[in-house]
């Protein structure tokens, strides 16, 4: 009787060994199986359009998921069309004495242009280009509590390459109270206008114009800072990033007009000149709170760098939870900026500057203002979908160009094999 | 600017932090709680503002550079 017994629980021993190894899987730890490796697809679609001026349509699909235990991968995908003018520093308004002329750019056309007394340019550049964008992404835990990853970009537009890898690293400290950040990126940006980048302060009217072939800017961009939990509703981040710019920083599509002082009118107008390097600061502070059902955010920047420019951004945005995963966001933003110190709207004339000078609207005294508002709703428990709309004026503080209008339509969709109840408004099971 | 700035977060800080236990990050943990909630409205974002504006950074590095204009 006792042999039989311990028979039989040597039979069950084996019978359940052998049920284990024919079903190999079962031993593999819970995380590696696939179909427990979680995914997120992001896909969005926008149209841009300035008034009278830029238009774009572009599209983003986005695709993460884990490729193991505490690791991922991520790969990113770009397509913008763009198609319009841009302000090209030319004085808007000139008197009426002469014919004016319009400036293509920046693909397939070398033009010259007349200048001098009566003659006037178009203060808009009518250009057409594409751009496509790749980034693929590796992450993982290192430890229980540090998180590293790795990114690459590649982006390439008619005049334009851009090639960047970077890095980023995440501690949490102090029971995940307190999460440390840094991170490190290096860009290799070629600039190819399609018949050479200008020479600096060459008149545009020049009949044997000097092409500088394609210049090249190094990024150098690193950022360090924390997150804190502030109680169980409040989250804070404080943020310092250092960004350094080497190599070709000028604009070649950019003029700047040279006006006669007696007369008023332009005599000639220059390719404009900006230095070869600039070292960029911000200090960048958000925060997230909850208020059981609805959360606002709001953060502020302060921007400044070596070529004078200094700026103040503030954004706020506040999500109100409607019913049964609708909901709805409205933001605001509102953006100072302070003309860099070669900025000048137009050159008296003789002598040319000695150093830098630009009429780049974008390095002067800017204000941008930008309302929104995102409906998001649920479909499934899966599926997020979300129609965005923003309005944005952009105008100089010192009323040389005329304010810029700008509306932007979003839509995205986002889908996982997550569950998030709480975006869902429906109580876990 | 900068020192009152950083005064004014130590404050906030020091003053209003409350040690948060694993069980009560519920709220923290949501999607619409993350410092970015967005990704793809702020990616959005951050690439017309670095076109239209003279500023840039504070966010992250990375994503790429264009020759927008």
């Amino acid at each position: 009787m006792q042999l039989d017994k311990k028979r039989s629980i040597r039979q069950a021993l084996a019978l359940a060994t052998c049920g284990v190894l024919a079903h190999g899987p079962l031993l593999l730890p819970v995380s590696l199986q696939a179909a427990d490796l979680s995914w997120k697809a992001d896909m969005t679609t926008l149209r841009y359009a300035e008034n009278g001026r830029v238009s774009v349509s572009e599209h983003i699909a986005s695709f993460r998921r884990e490729v193991g235990e505490d690791e991922w991968v991520s790969l990113k995908f770009s397509w913008d069309a763009i198609t319009g003018a841009s302000a090209n520093g030319a004085i808007f308004n000139p008197p009426q004495s002469g014919s004016s002329q319009t400036v293509t750019s920046p693909s397939g056309i070398s033009r010259t242009y007349q200048t001098g007394q009566g003659q006037t340019v178009d203060p808009l550049t009518t250009f057409k280009d594409t751009r496509v964008a790749a980034q693929v992404s590796n992450g993982q835990f290192l430890t229980p509590t540090l998180k590293g990853e790795v990114v690459g970009n590649l982006s390439f537009e008619n005049d334009y390459d851009s090639y960047g890898i970077g890095g980023n690293l995440s501690w949490d400290i102090l029971q995940r109270m307190t999460t440390l950040t840094g991170g490190l990126s290096l860009d290799l940006d070629k600039v190819k206008p399609f018949d050479g980048n200008p020479k600096e302060f060459e008149s545009i009217g020049t009949t044997t114009p000097i092409r500088l072939g394609q210049g090249e800017k190094r990024t150098i961009q690193s950022i360090i800072g924390f997150s804190q939990v502030i109680n169980r509703k409040t989250l804070t981040q404080l943020n310092y990033s250092l960004t350094l710019n080497d190599g070709y920083l000028t604009d070649p599509y950019k003029f700047i007009t040279v006006v006669d002082p007696a007369l008023g009118a332009p005599t000639d107008y220059l390719y404009e000149k900006r230095p070869t390097s600039r070292v960029r600061n911000a200090i960048f502070w958000n925060t997230a709170h909850h208020f059981t059902e609805d959360v606002v955010h709001f953060s502020y920047r302060y921007y400044w760098d070596d070529w004078g420019v200094r700026s103040h951004t503030s954004d706020l945005r506040y999500r109100l939870m409607l019913w049964r995963g609708h909901s709805l966001q409205t933001s605001f933003r509102y953006y100072t900026q302070m003309a860099a110190d070669f900025y000048q709207y137009s050159l008296p004339g003789q002598p040319l500057p000695s150093s830098f000078a630009s009429a780049d609207y974008r390095l002067g005294h800017l204000i941008t203002q930008s309302t929104g508002i995102k409906y998001s709703i649920h479909m499934g428990q899966q599926v997020e979908f979300s129609l965005r709309a923003d309005i944005t004026e952009q105008s100089d503080a010192d009323n040389l160009f005329p304010s810029l209008g700008i509306t932007l339509f979003q839509a995205t969709i986002s889908i996982s094999d997550r569950v998030d109840y709480a975006q869902s408004g429906r109580a876990p099971p | 600017m900068k020192t009152i700035f950083i005064l004014l977060f130590a404050i906030l800080l020091t003053g209003c932090m409350t040690p948060i236990r694993p069980w009560e990050r519920d709220l923290l943990a949501q999607q619409k709680m993350q410092l970015i909630p967005d990704p793809m409205q702020s990616e959005v974002s951050e690439k017309i503002a670095y076109s239209k504006e003279g500023s840039t950074g504070g966010l992250g590095v990375g994503g790429g550079g264009c020759g927008c204009n």
